[in-house]
């Protein structure tokens, strides 16, 4: 039974920058990228256009491309990639046991960057117009021809509903902010803000029903909640911002999640609470999901890793001895 | 009637060719609509290409951008890219929309590839 060092599971910017390091550190890391689970492999910025924010690159950078470019890295150092779903993993024993859909492979240390997906309403007519008027990332998606001097919406009370409706008056005539109950859980700071700029109306109490257009997004159906009145309301843009779901089915039960089911780390390390598994990226991370933060934290893990199987290695010839 | 030279086509593109084979072909069709930019394209590229290859010359698969072809796409409820659509002649056998499990795509393909034999 061939055992490998490191598995790595996911595929983007965590992912790929761990398989860099491991790579250089000559631990032969197996990369699974997977297929159809959580997101196409590459991750999150496969779906988005101009990553202007990386650094590296004063001109902007495509998402897509970057990718490429950072598993072409990954392989440049000896990462073996498996475009294959990873569906079931077993800690219980040692090494670790990582089945996929077409492939068994045992580990001595793991690390974890599946990510996190965007949540959506599923919404009527929701799926027509993904990524033809309805997103999930303003700040993808907001520059588009499809919204510049347009009526545009996002979903949420929090934060980063607020920061992506602000981002949108940038680009959009006007910003409807469609809030579910008559308060905001964002900052004091983000609601002043949003509340005293004039080209955002927040709607309380608001729920969008349903999703119509043609071949782009026209119009949605909006549900007043005291009275039950449903009204349409004309957009060319409608932005969800209610929250990420970090890819971590297949982590329950074996590690310790928080209550939103993000992994939990350990301090300022990304070891969670089994030894030989790490995780970087976004599964573990809800607060700051950025790429370089994922990249950053992926190459943690590995550092990591590498540190604990010299160990290992150290202390089981010491046992021999 | 010696067979016609669409017959011997595994990878095409395009409505017309798609036209030529469901008139001159006995065999099964994968027709794979695609469109830029599309990661989910990307990543089923290569799996389709190895499933039809697999059967040596018993499939065809014509590969359709949606977004210069939308009327067709539009006729066959294609919304979304990727999708896959069997044919056998004009009719449909199967539609498999979005990126789904690698085995489905090949027990697609299986299934009518023995089902034509």
């Amino acid at each position: 039974m061939p055992i490998a060092k490191l598995v790595i599971i996911g595929s983007g910017p965590a992912g790929y920058t761990a398989a860099i390091y491991a790579g250089r550190a000559q631990l032969k890391p197996i990369v699974f990228e997977g297929f159809e689970a959580g997101g196409v492999p590459g991750g999150q910025l496969m779906t988005t256009t101009d990553v202007e924010n990386f650094p590296g690159f004063p001109a902007g950078i495509q998402g897509p491309y970057l990718m490429h470019q950072m598993r072409q890295q990954a392989l440049r150092w000896g990462a073996q990639c498996m475009t294959d779903d990873v569906v079931d993993v077993d800690f219980s024993q040692r090494p670790f046991r990582i089945t996929a859909a077409e492939q068994v492979v045992y580990a001595h240390a793991v690390i974890i960057g599946t990510g996190a997906t965007a949540q959506r309403l599923h919404l009527p007519g929701e799926e027509a117009f993904w990524n033809n008027g309805i997103s999930a990332c303003a700040i993808c998606d907001g520059a588009s021809p499809l919204f510049k001097g347009a009526e545009v919406a996002v979903v949420g009370g929090g934060d980063s509903a607020a920061e992506e409706a602000l981002y949108l008056t940038k680009y959009a005539r006007k910003v409807h902010l469609l809030v579910r109950r008559d308060r905001l859980r964002a900052s004091k700071t983000m609601q002043d803000r949003l509340l005293n700029h004039h080209q955002i109306q927040v709607r309380w109490n608001c729920i969008p029903l349903s999703s119509h257009g043609d071949d782009v997004l026209r119009w949605i159906r909006v549900q007043d909640v005291p009275t039950g009145a449903v009204s349409e309301l004309p957009l060319s843009g409608l932005f969800y911002a209610i929250g990420h779901t970090p890819n971590t089915q297949l982590f329950q039960n074996q590690l310790m999640l928080d209550q939103a089911g993000y992994i939990q780390t350990n301090g300022k390390s990304t070891a969670t609470n089994i030894p030989g598994v790490w995780a970087a990226g976004d599964v573990q991370d809800h607060h700051y999901r950025q790429a370089i933060t994922a990249a950053g934290t992926g190459c943690m893990a590995a550092l990591e890793a590498e540190r604990w199987l010299a160990e290992q290695t150290a202390g089981s010839i010491l046992a021999a001895a | 009637m010696s067979e016609s030279l669409s017959s011997h086509i595994i990878f095409g593109e395009g409505r017309n060719t798609l036209q030529q084979l469901q008139q001159e072909s006995e065999n099964p069709i994968l027709v794979k609509f695609v469109a830029p930019h599309c990661p989910s394209c990307e990543t089923l590229a290569p799996v389709l290409q190895q499933i039809v290859t697999d059967q040596a010359g018993k499939v065809h698969m014509v590969t359709i951008d949606m977004t210069e072809d939308p009327e067709l796409a539009m006729a066959l409820g294609v919304r979304s890219a990727p999708t896959v659509v069997l044919f056998k002649k004009t009719t449909v056998l199967e539609r498999i929309a979005g990126l789904k499990p690698k085995i489905l795509y090949f027990e697609a393909v299986q299934k009518i590839v023995s089902r034509s034999q």
